[in-house]
Order: C-alpha cells, then structure tokens, then sequence
C-alpha cells in the first residue's frame, strides 16, 4: 500500500507499534503541541531506543530540518517491556520550549527523565537544544506526563516506591524548575495517568490498583496550586473486579471548567481479551463524577495492542473553550477483512540428516504448530512443549525429506504438510516458503525452535495484522450549559482512504492551557498513527507512519451549514406551475448587493446623500497572498487604493487611555474606535484563506483618516425592503494595541 | 380537469380573460428571510369544480421552507396543501398565498418547487 501524504509526517516512518501511545498508558508523555505562533512539535516515539521531537515552523507542512531533536544512546537505553520510552514538549511562556524523555539505566533499573530546552527568538524561531538533566533523582519504573495552564508547565512523574507508585509533580516556569512535591500515599497508583491544569489546580487522573485486595478505582487528585496541596483522591468509578483493569487514562476540562475523564476497562490483565471504553464528567470541580459505559457498536471490536496483543482504546481528549469535549479512541473494524498473519521462512538445505528431528514454530491463536523433519523415516515426533508466548495447545506438521535434499526440496516438503493444515496456505518460491493464515488474529510470530531448532539463520519475516482492521474514531461532547453533556455519534478521526489502518491518534494541545473553540472545523489538530507496525518496539522490518491534519468538516462530527450544494431546477410537469427562488448568499457572507442587484429608489437616494454630505477618504485594500507562509503583514500584497464619500461617527472616538504598568511605566491604550457608514456601492469584499504557512488571514481594509489608519471590520449590510443602502462598519485605530495584519479573525467575523 | 393558474393582478372579468401566469417568482433572497408570492385559480371547466393545491420538489430539502395558505394567515406545509371547495365555472378563486422562509442553512442556490393542482 502506498501512502501519498508523507510531505505533511512529522517523521518519514516509525518502527514502533507505540509510536503515540506506550502501550496501555494514557497522559501526555508522548505529546503533541502547538504554540500559538505557528510551530507545531510532536514527539514520537521512533524506536524503543529513540524518543524524537520534530519541529514545524509552518504548520506542519515541513517537519524535516528545523528543529528536530532525538536522544540517542544511552539516554534512551529503555529497551523492553510495558515502561516503554516516553517523549514529551511543550512550551514555557513566549519563549522556552522544552522537551523530555526518560533514561533508563539496565543496571540499577532506574529512570532519570533529561528535558532539552531552546530559547525561541522572536524572529528567527527556537535556537538549538540543549540537554539539562531534568530529575536528578533516578527512579525506578516510572512515566511521565505533562500539562500546562497560563504561567506553568507541569511535569507530573509516577515511580515505584516503597513497593508501590507514588505520584510526584514538578513545577516548571522559564528556566528554573520550582520545587517538587512528592504525594505520598498509602495507595498504590500505576503508571496508568493523566493530569491537565486550570489557573489554580493541577487535575490528575489516575489508576489505583489497590494493591489486589480490592477492585481498582479509577481515582481523580487535586493539586491546589494557591494552597500547594494535594486534596484527598476521589474515586471516580470502581472497576469490576480486581482482575479488571484499566488503560488509556486521559483526562481533560473545559472552558466551563468541566473535568472529563476517558479510559478503556479491561476485563483482565494480562491476557485481556476485550476492553470497553468510559468516560466520567464532573462539573463540580472533581467533586462528584457521572460515570457513562460505552460499548462497541455492531461490527466492532477491542483493538489489540500489537506487541502485546493486550485490548486498548488508544484514546485521548481535548477540552473546548466554549464547552464540551472531543474524544478519540481506536477499535477494530471487523467489517473489513484484516490481512491474516504471513510469515516468510528461508529453508536451507539438509547435511547428512542434520535436519532430522529439528523443528521450528508456526502459531495460531489457539495452537503451536511444531514443523519437524523426518529424515529418510529415521525420525520420530518429538512432541514438545509450547514455547513460551504461544498458546499450550501443540500439534506437529510432520515434514518427509530425504536426506541432503536441497533447500528448495525442504521447502516445497514443508509447504505441502503446511498445508495439510487447516489454518494454513503456503507458497514456495525456491527456499523460500510464504505462509498465510487462514483467519486473521493477533498471534506469536514463527520461530525456530531454542534448543531443538533448525538453526537456519535467515530471518523469518513476519507480516502481521489482526482480526479486522484498526480504525480510529472521534466523538464530540457537546455542551450548551456546561453542565448537561451530549455524547455525538462517532466519525472517522481522519479523511484517510477506507483502506488505510488507522491504529491510534492524538490531538495537538495549545500551548499554555488554551482550548479550542471546538464548534469551528479546523481548530483542532489530530495526528494519527498509519499501520500497526510489528510486534516488536522496535522492528526494523515492519514501518508504520505518522500523519497529522486538522480535524476538517470531513470527520468533524458537527453538523454545520454546507454551501457546497445545489438544489435542482426542475420543469413543469401538465397541471404544474414552476415556482422558482434564488437563494443568493447570508448577509455574514459578506455579498456584494448592489452588484446582486439588491438596489432601488432608497439606494439611489442614500447614494446621493453619501455623494453630497460624505467625507472624502482614502481607502486601502490589503489581499492575503496565498504563498506567503508568514503570518504578518508579510503575508499580504501591495494595497489597493480607493478613494470613497463615508460618514464618520465622532462620538464613539475616546482618547486613549493612561494605563500604569506594574514597573512604574505607563502605556497609553488606544481607545478609538469609530462607527463608519460606507455608501451602498462601496463593498468591502474580503477574501479568507489559508496560507501556505497555514495562516488563516483575510483581506484587510484600512480607512486613512485624520492623520490615522484604522481597520474597518464588522461590516453590516443594511438594507430597505431588499435594497441595499449603506453598510455600517467600525472602525479600529492601528497602532501598538491593534495590528490587523496579526491579529486572529474567523470568518464569522464580516 | 379544467382549471387556469391566474396572476392575482391581472384579474379579468370571468377565469377565461384572466392572464394566465406561466411561473411564480420569488426572486432573490437571502438565508432567514421570509416572501409571500401570490396566484389565483380559475375554474375553466363547465362545472362546480373543487381543486386541491400541493407543493412537490425534487428539493425535499428545501420544501420545508414552503407553505401555502388561502386567507395569508393560516399557513400548511406544502404537502399538505389547502382546497378550493365548490368553484363556479369560469369563476375566479380567492388569492392563495405561497411563503418562502428560507433556512439558515440553505444552499447558496437557484432552484424550482411545483405547485399541482388535483380535481376532486
């Protein structure tokens, strides 16, 4: 399968499976940002021995050379195992952008977490990073999350202490790392957590085992930031039982300071063998929580982590700041046939009977297969056990060679018994034999026998896929009030083809705490994980890719006026009478009506007004240019003059205001703002795109007034019984407070 | 089945002078707002006749903006349609009112729905 849309990878490919997500942890130890000056950073996982941060300086159109930064060595030896490497970023005020990502040492079984850091200029993007250690307290078996309101950064760490985790959270501002608290507790966290941070409280989500002796609760903590305490946890939901157990924590809030919590429960681990997905809303700051369960729809089913074959949701969660949430999470889709495992294994020749007896593996779900050569008759079934992974039941595939046959003899003999199995179709090719599963499952790759083994060195490839295929979803809670919540129908996360494997996706945070207006279609970023990769952290043979894209209206799960469409013109059938309309445009879509022919005697007569009493001014015309990947007056092109009569009204100017800064300066805060009347005839047209730096920038207009400039915005169409008289607009001075060219205006904005 | 759609302004003496109107036209408008055509009916058959007048489109989408009504104060959807009981030959109906509301979220379009007129 061929992937067109690498140009917009953070990275060319991973190797590992996890790349977004370590296995069952939720949090933001692999995370996702974007500052609001236009950078995007992602940190991926790129191997179980690389964390890697990629820079993007535009939007995410180039990842490759800007700012990319990687651990390699010793700073990332975390080689195996569910405690995996974990990679964050994020951003410290303006300026500071810091990375982190955890050292293991193999031999004290020890994490130390090493942040890099880069100063952002304010013109020439972030200098080159730096390595600081960041904890210099090694600790063992930990993992890490991150989160960030206006002023801080925090680093939220769990480590095993005193035989059980224990929650310790950091508190970063600039360049100096505040003073560490440690949440000692009785209980018995996991590394399975999240935290996301108000003004005055960190809100941390996290699994607590209860040490076996009771179910685990999923439990919400409190960090008062102004007190500097912990609050007492609040069990948000007990799961089952205490063979249950949960993955894929998150937590999130919104503008309305609601707290929501999604997680996947699972109904055991290890070996679980389905997970559910939950979400928890609070709107009593973590007081009381309304616990909602989800089950899959018809024709789906648990994902399955493809090291570990463990159930996973995948899921994440974004807060908005006009209410309500997105949640993402993935499943299996098992309308869709999965690609069943296929192994490749390179056969060589037998020497003098050295093949006798030798056998190899060859897995399903429920049984090992052993393929064991017979030597001209002088064999007998070695009847082993199961090796370890592979499920207990055995059965041997008994292979008839004469002895020294050929590598390509013992091949075509092994693919006939092969497939006088069942659960099996082989083609050889040469050496070579090509073994497809009959059904689709996660199941333990082929390999040679540890001790009784064939000894061929080839490596025996593995293409693998489970039942179905991956698809990742995201649903929106939606919000009027901020205390009742809807739970929207889910979308696809992606615009990818059907045919692709969407195995896991992550939302990009804002920086410093900010949230999305999630009810406009494109304010919110999802990368997404292409493949499921291998079942190795780190296996070279098998690549997954990472995407990123905004969440368009394509999976945008909000239904939102279309203008794309068209309604027929029919014909007058006998009996019939046409009735025709023309819908020209929405008063905000900013039209043209005298050139619509919106016009009449009131026109006239208001433009005789406008042309004998107006004032005589210059207007300037300022066009985005569509190449430009600035975001400043960069981005637009030479003006436009025009010259037009207006009225202008002079009671809405006020001087500007004295306004005292803390350090004893004083600032003087333009207040002048004026309402304009343009003449029916002179429309503002304006133009909304979206640069190639991924600028949203519209056409400015700006009114040369009385030694000023001002923008005009939030034009108003008037008009009398259809006829267009004038347009009402205000007027903003352009000055130190006010710059048109930088400044945010959605196209709500006329 | 004899009857004429009759433009309400050009109203002659019997249903067989009036002008015939060949098309309602509600023009251009805009999302949100409201307009009222108007028609009559004429009978041109030599009967009593009673006519029910409905609204149809391939427009479904659209059609729900549409409602008539024969007195301009009680409007029906379209569908539904409203009936002239008992009209004289070559007698002229009272006018019927057809009002466009346009949704908010309505294609920036032109388009047709069809009145039918069915004899009962």
């Amino acid at each position: 399968m061929s992937y067109e849309r690498r140009g917009t990878a953070p990275v060319p490919y991973s190797i590992n499976p996890r790349a977004l997500h370590t296995n069952m942890f939720g949090g933001r130890h692999i995370l996702f940002t974007h500052p609001d000056d236009g950078f995007l950073f992602a940190g991926i996982q790129w191997g179980p021995e690389a964390g890697i941060i990629k820079g993007s300086d535009n939007e995410g159109f180039d990842w490759a050379t800007t700012m990319p930064h990687s651990w390699a060595g010793s700073r990332t030896e975390i080689t195996t195992g569910i405690n995996g490497p974990a990679t964050g970023c994020y951003t410290i005020g303006s300026y500071w952008f810091y990375m982190l990502t955890a050292e293991y040492t193999a031999s004290t079984s020890s994490y130390t977490i090493w942040a890099a850091s880069s100063n952002k200029s304010q013109d020439d993007g972030y200098d080159a990073f730096e390595d600081v250690l960041f904890l210099d307290e090694t600790k063992s078996n930990g993992m890490f999350t991150t989160c960030e309101n206006h002023e801080f950064a925090f680093f939220i760490f769990t480590y095993l202490w005193d035989g059980s985790y224990t929650i310790f959270l950091k508190t970063i501002n600039g360049l100096s790392f505040g003073s560490s608290q440690i949440f000692s507790t009785t209980d018995n966290y996991e590394d399975i957590f999240d935290a996301t941070a108000s003004y005055e409280k960190v809100h941390i989500a996290a699994l607590n085992s209860n040490d076996g002796s009771s179910a685990p609760t999923i439990d919400y903590i409190c960090y008062d930031l102004v007190l500097e305490r912990y609050n007492a946890p609040v069990v948000v939901d007990t799961l089952p039982s205490t063979s249950h157990y949960a993955c894929d924590l998150v937590i999130a809030r919104d503008g309305y300071e609601t707290l929501c919590m999604v997680w996947g429960e699972m109904d055991a681990y290890p070996g679980s063998s389905t997970v559910a997905w939950r979400y928890a809303i609070s709107t009593d700051d973590g007081l009381t929580w309304t616990v909602t369960d989800m089950t899959f729809e018809t024709g789906y089913s648990a994902y399955k982590d493809a090291i570990n074959a463990e159930c996973v949701i995948r899921a994440d969660v974004l807060g908005g700041s006009n209410g309500g949430f997105i949640i993402t999470y993935t499943q299996n889709d098992d309308s869709r046939t999965g690609v069943a495992q296929g192994e490749e294994i390179t056969c060589e020749a037998d020497t003098s009977g050295s093949l006798n007896n030798k056998y190899w593996w060859l897995f399903t779900e429920d049984t090992s297969y052993y393929v064991w050569y017979n030597v001209s008759s002088g064999g007998t079934d070695p009847t082993p056990s199961a090796p370890s992974g592979g499920p207990s039941t055995t059965s041997g595939i008994e292979v008839a060679i004469s002895t020294d046959d050929t590598a390509s003899s013992v091949a075509s003999a092994t693919q006939t018994a092969i497939d006088a199995e069942a659960d099996f179709t082989s083609v050889v090719s040469g050496a070579v034999i090509a073994v497809a599963h009959n059904d689709a499952g996660v199941v333990k790759d082929a390999e040679d026998d540890a001790t009784a083994g064939t000894g061929w060195t080839d490596a025996w490839l593995v293409a693998r896929l489970g039942k179905g295929t991956p698809r990742s979803f995201v649903r929106r809670l939606t919000t009027t009030d901020g205390s009742t919540y809807t739970l929207s129908d889910e979308s696809d996360a992606t615009n990818t083809p059907s045919t692709w494997n969407i195995a896991g996706a992550k939302f990009f945070y804002t920086a410093k705490g900010k949230l999305p207006n999630l009810d406009v279609p494109g304010n919110v970023r999802i990368a997404y994980q292409i493949e499921e990769g291998g079942n190795k952290e780190q296996d070279v043979g098998t690549r997954l890719y990472i995407d990123q894209d905004v969440l368009a209206v394509g999976p945008y799960p909000t239904a939102y006026p279309s203008d794309d469409g068209s309604y027929t013109v029919e014909t007058a059938g006998a009996d019939e009478l046409l009735v025709t309309f023309e819908i020209v445009d929405a008063t905000s879509n900013n039209i043209d009506f005298y050139d619509q022919g919106y016009t009449g005697e009131y026109t006239t007569s208001y433009m005789d007004a406008f042309s004998e009493y107006g004032t005589s001014v210059r207007i300037l015309k300022y066009a985005p240019a569509s190449t430009s990947q600035k975001g400043d007056a960069d981005a637009y092109s030479a003006p436009e003059e025009t010259w037009a009569n207006i009225f202008i009204d002079p009671l809405s100017y006020r001087s500007p205001d004295r306004v005292e800064n803390a350090d004893n300066t004083i600032d003087y805060v333009e207040q002048d703002i004026r309402k304009v009347y343009l003449p029916p005839d002179l429309h503002l047209s304006r133009e909304f795109i979206l640069n190639d730096g991924n600028y949203l920038k519209r056409t400015v207009w700006i009114l040369v007034y009385a030694g000023n400039k001002y923008e005009l915005t939030q034009v108003v169409p008037r008009l009398i019984d259809n006829q267009i008289t004038h347009y009402e607009c205000n007027a903003y001075v352009v000055g130190p407070s006010y710059n048109p060219f930088t400044r945010v205006a959605l196209p709500s904005e006329t | 089945m004899s009857f004429k759609y009759i433009d309400p302004d050009n109203v002659g003496y019997t249903a067989g002078d009036a002008t015939e109107l060949t098309e309602l036209a509600f023009g251009k408008q805009l999302p949100g707002q409201e307009e009222i055509a108007k028609l009559r009916l004429g009978n041109t058959g030599g009967s009593d006749a009673t006519f029910t007048v409905t609204g149809t489109s391939t427009n479904t989408s659209i059609l729900d903006g549409f409602t008539i009504s024969d007195d301009g104060e009680t409007y029906v959807a379209m569908t539904t349609g409203i009936t002239i009981s008992n009209l004289k030959p070559n007698a002229i109906s009272d006018v019927i009112y057809v009002k466009f509301t346009v949704p908010d979220d309505a294609y920036i379009s032109n388009g047709t729905i069809r009145l039918d007129v069915a004899e009962s």
